[in-house]
């Protein structure tokens, strides 16, 4: 595998496409296999409510026919998955070439009897090639879901193809990733912009739905063209043309980016504004004022501001647009089901004066916000767990501070970013509903807002304490794999009528529908409970661990494949 | 500042400030360190010598109570390195082999930060201490090439005036001129009643400044000694061409050759000390060519541990 820089590259995606390609894959199989259960056999009072509500989230995807087929249930209840594999596409993009160029293993490569024109072309194909194979695993974990159900069964090639559009939206993604990252010194902070883009990418999509005089908004989001072929429902099927289109994105993004690559100096960046020019809130990216040096808590405070006001200004401008679109949201259904038994229901929600309706509209976006700051947390470990890998936290811990002060000073910080967040968040919504003339039901609203901080906050802590054995490679595929893991269960889980013991590991379920039911308070508690129980762990670990290196358990080490570890060994 | 819990004295009287028992670290198959027992006496500059991968880093960072002990236990002051390690490092100052730090801070800042950290620090000294090094603190560590950010790395540990620095490979990426200055500020330590311990691979370095060295190979310590005893560890390599072959038997009864080897018309010869009866030899014999090399720390190392060594008496015998 290593005797092309492409195999090279390639091998080193084989964890990632075994674990994501099955990952996602058996998601996949679950979802696809759960039909017959979901849709077959409840109360048809049941199946009317579960209709209406995935009526609701299908019409954000632009289907709302079809949906009670295999193809369209899998469709509807995959499409929050397909972003998951969208953003490891996005990671890898930034990381092709600035993540490399930052460790400094782009300059032994070029040092190399190679040009850098087809350095970054095998490093491309090779990543290419890994979403590809990624998106052969979910198709075919697909077909064997639907060879489990009864009727209403999709073709194996319409689950290839479906396999196929994941792999081009993440490709996409991830060559945006790759030309953003011509333009930042760090691959963070080039993971961040595309991520904005990329939740740019669902608003646009979405604004161009809600609003058909504004479709050509949607037009110009890659979620567009993977939206608009659905090769699993058959009143739509594969559109060749959109994936074109998505090839394009591709070939532009990153051709691009291989332009500007081969047009600057290695470790540099392309200017984006001519020198001497900075940017409003440029400060934010390196704080310079002394508050920020006098003890851990304020430089871990600086450290972790920069990412709370990304996530906040992204959270923010996503709910408010998705607060301000609901009215609008409300009488298209009331017009897409007129004449049917929906027509009721919709009407006594439309119109933003019905607070219940307008919770049932928002509960449905409302209900991601845990996943989304459990999403933070992660991005959060993963911090922490580069300072130490690379070695930043030697010279600190060589002061008389005590390991525990250092790492609690850490947990701190972050968990006062994800409740900065949430509160943006709350503030962004009860805003935008005040412009919309939308009722909303306050005490409920802050509850599920701000009442979600503590799942973020348990992620964190778990996070934390994980960190302390497993080091950064493998950290956030486990901790992604874990939050996958348990939103599957709860999606699956609900709709096969699992045990509930099983459902109970599911940490989403105990949210519930706060805006709707309000927040299970017992839950609340149980969870922050266990938050504290797992910060404890993590920083009792850290303080006897050692520094730089990762044992999983006392004489077994997970396989290494940096080289730091062996450089700390001498 | 901490009192130490309790005063060790070396055999000859000397307040003893680093002492390690049978410190072992083990990291799984890989080798660590074993059994390292040694004493570093306050107001000494201690070598800590031996070749890539021989453990010096590994029981620089046990020192620092950046690893635990797999057994054995290492103390300095007095305090455990381990259980009462914010003591210990209120005692030392620290530069790691390549300091890594916040890249998005200035040099200035990160100063002043570790400064902060240590709870104050003398100002007038930082400056001083920058000014040696004609350190540009307004750079931030990332835009720093390999040896200014080495200059960040020596002036956190030295600002506090510690008394006791932990030195890991602290000249790599310095200058010559950087060099002499921060071994002067080794002696000017030293004067001041500090102690330093210095860990490197390059021999000249370790004679230049120090008065003590361990030698640590494989993980385990194999000598302790002055730098003066260490002196017979030096070899030259002397490779000579004679119109003619010369036998083995000119070369090996003088003084200080370890080994001689022939082939056709070339001698090799491994010689410790003055080179002057050597060349002289040679030119008796017509020599028409004669190269010397003084062999890499690892080839020495190699060559008197692997049973290649024999001493120069044992050579004439």
């Amino acid at each position: 595998m290593r005797r092309s820089i492409f195999l090279k590259t390639l091998g080193s995606y084989r964890t990632a496409i075994l674990g994501w390609g099955l990952g996602m894959g058996l998601l996949m199989l679950v979802v696809v296999s759960a039909y017959d259960s979901a849709v077959g056999s409840v109360s048809a009072k049941d199946k009317q409510a579960f209709l209406l509500a995935f009526q609701s989230i299908g019409w954000l995807w632009d289907f709302p026919k079809a949906l009670s087929s295999t193809g369209g249930y899998a469709t509807a209840k995959y499409s929050f998955f397909v972003a998951l594999v969208a953003i490891w596409g996005l990671l890898a993009g930034t990381r092709l070439l600035r993540g490399e160029e930052e460790s400094g293993q782009l300059d032994m490569l070029l040092s190399m009897p190679r040009s850098r024109a087809r350095v970054a072309v095998e490093k491309v194909s090779a990543l290419l090639v890994a979403l590809l194979l990624i998106g052969a695993f979910i198709g075919l974990f697909a077909f064997a879901g639907v060879s489990t159900v009864k009727t209403l069964r999709f073709s194996f090639a319409a689950a290839m193809e479906e396999g196929l559009m994941i792999s081009l939206l993440a490709a996409s993604i991830a060559s945006i990733g790759l030309f953003v990252s011509q333009f930042t010194r760090h691959r963070g902070s080039a993971a961040g912009i595309t991520g904005g883009l990329f939740a740019l990418a669902f608003v646009l999509n979405s604004i161009g739905l809600v609003s058909p005089q504004n479709e050509w908004v949607g037009r110009l989001s890659p979620v567009y063209y993977f939206r608009i072929s659905k090769p699993l429902v058959e009143d739509y099927g594969m559109n060749w043309g959109a994936a074109g289109i998505l090839v394009v994105f591709v070939v532009v993004f990153a051709g691009a980016a291989a332009v500007l690559f081969l047009s600057r100096d290695v470790g540099s960046v392309i200017p984006v504004v001519p020198a001497g020019v900075s940017l409003p809130g440029g400060h934010l990216a390196a704080p310079q004022s002394g508050w920020s040096l006098r003890s851990l808590a304020s430089r871990a405070i600086a450290i972790e501001l920069p990412r709370a006001f990304w996530w906040a200004v992204g959270l923010g401008a996503f709910f408010t647009v998705f607060t301000a679109i609901t009215r609008q949201l409300q009488l298209n259904l009331l017009d897409d089901f007129k004449g049917t038994i929906y027509e009721p229901i919709f009407k006594a929600m439309a119109g933003g004066s019905s607070a219940s309706g307008n919770a049932f509209f928002l509960n449905l976006l409302i209900s991601y916000i845990p996943l989304l700051v459990a999403a933070m947390a992660v991005t959060q470990v993963n911090g922490w767990e580069r300072t130490e890998a690379e070695g930043q936290l030697d010279l600190v811990l060589a002061t008389p501070q005590t390991r525990a002060k250092a790492m609690l000073a850490r947990i701190g910080a972050a968990a006062l970013g994800i409740v900065f967040v949430v509160a943006v968040a709350f503030g962004a919504i009860l805003l935008a509903a005040a412009r919309a003339s939308l009722t909303l039901d306050t005490g409920n609203l802050a509850q599920a807002v701000l009442g979600s901080a503590p799942w973020g906050l348990i992620v964190l802590a778990a996070g934390f304490l994980l960190a302390t054995w497993i080091r950064r490679s493998l950290l956030v595929t486990v901790l992604s794999i874990l939050l996958a893991a348990t939103y599957g269960i709860q999606l699956a889980g609900a709709a096969a009528g699992w045990p509930d013991a099983v459902q109970g590991l599911a940490l989403f379920h105990y949210y519930g529908s706060p805006m709707i039911n309000g927040l299970d308070w017992t839950a609340v508690g149980v969870i922050l409970g266990v938050t504290v129980v797992l910060t404890a762990l993590a920083v009792w670990r850290f303080a006897a661990k050692d520094i730089g290196r990762w044992t999983f358990l006392p004489g077994l080490r997970l396989p290494r494949r940096r080289q730091r570890q062996a450089a700390l060994a001498q | 500042m901490c009192r130490p819990s309790g005063r060790l004295e070396s055999q000859d009287g000397m307040a003893v400030i680093i002492t390690t028992q049978n410190l072992t670290k083990r990291y799984g198959r890989s080798r660590g360190i074993q059994d390292v027992t040694l004493a570093v006496e306050e107001g000494e500059i201690f070598g800590f010598l031996g070749p890539n991968g021989a453990g010096k880093t590994t029981t620089i960072r046990l020192l620092m109570g950046l690893l635990r002990p797999s057994s054995g236990s290492a103390s300095i002051g007095g305090h455990d390195v381990w259980t009462d390690s914010v003591a210990v490092k209120r005692l030392v100052g620290y530069l790691p082999s390549d300091p890594q730090l916040d890249p998005d801070l200035t040099g200035g800042q990160l100063i002043d930060y570790f400064g902060h950290l240590r709870g104050g620090v003398d100002q007038a000294y930082v400056k001083q201490l920058v000014d040696r090094f004609e350190l540009d603190t307004r750079k931030r560590f990332r835009d720093y090439s390999r040896g200014n950010k080495q200059k960040v790395g020596i002036v956190q540990a030295f600002m506090h005036k510690p008394k006791l620095l932990v030195l890991d490979e602290a000249t790599s990426g310095l200058d010559p001129l950087n060099q002499q200055e921060f071994n002067k500020l080794l002696f000017e330590t030293r004067s001041a009643g500090g102690t330093v311990f210095l860990s490197s691979h390059i021999l000249p370095e370790v004679e230049e400044v120090c008065s003590h060295v361990g030698i640590i190979r494989d993980g385990e310590l194999i000598r302790v000694d002055t730098v003066a005893s260490l002196r017979d560890l030096r070899q030259h390599e002397v490779t000579m061409t004679f119109p003619q072959p010369v036998s083995t038997d000119v070369f090996t009864s003088l003084a200080g050759v370890h080994s001689v080897t022939a082939d056709g018309d070339t001698v090799k010869v491994i010689v410790s000390g003055d080179l002057g009866p050597i060349v002289k030899a040679a030119a008796d014999h017509n020599a028409t060519n004669l190269t010397t090399h003084e062999p890499s720390l690892e080839d020495v190392f190699l060559r008197y541990y692997n049973g290649a060594h024999t001493t120069p008496e044992a050579a004439h015998a």
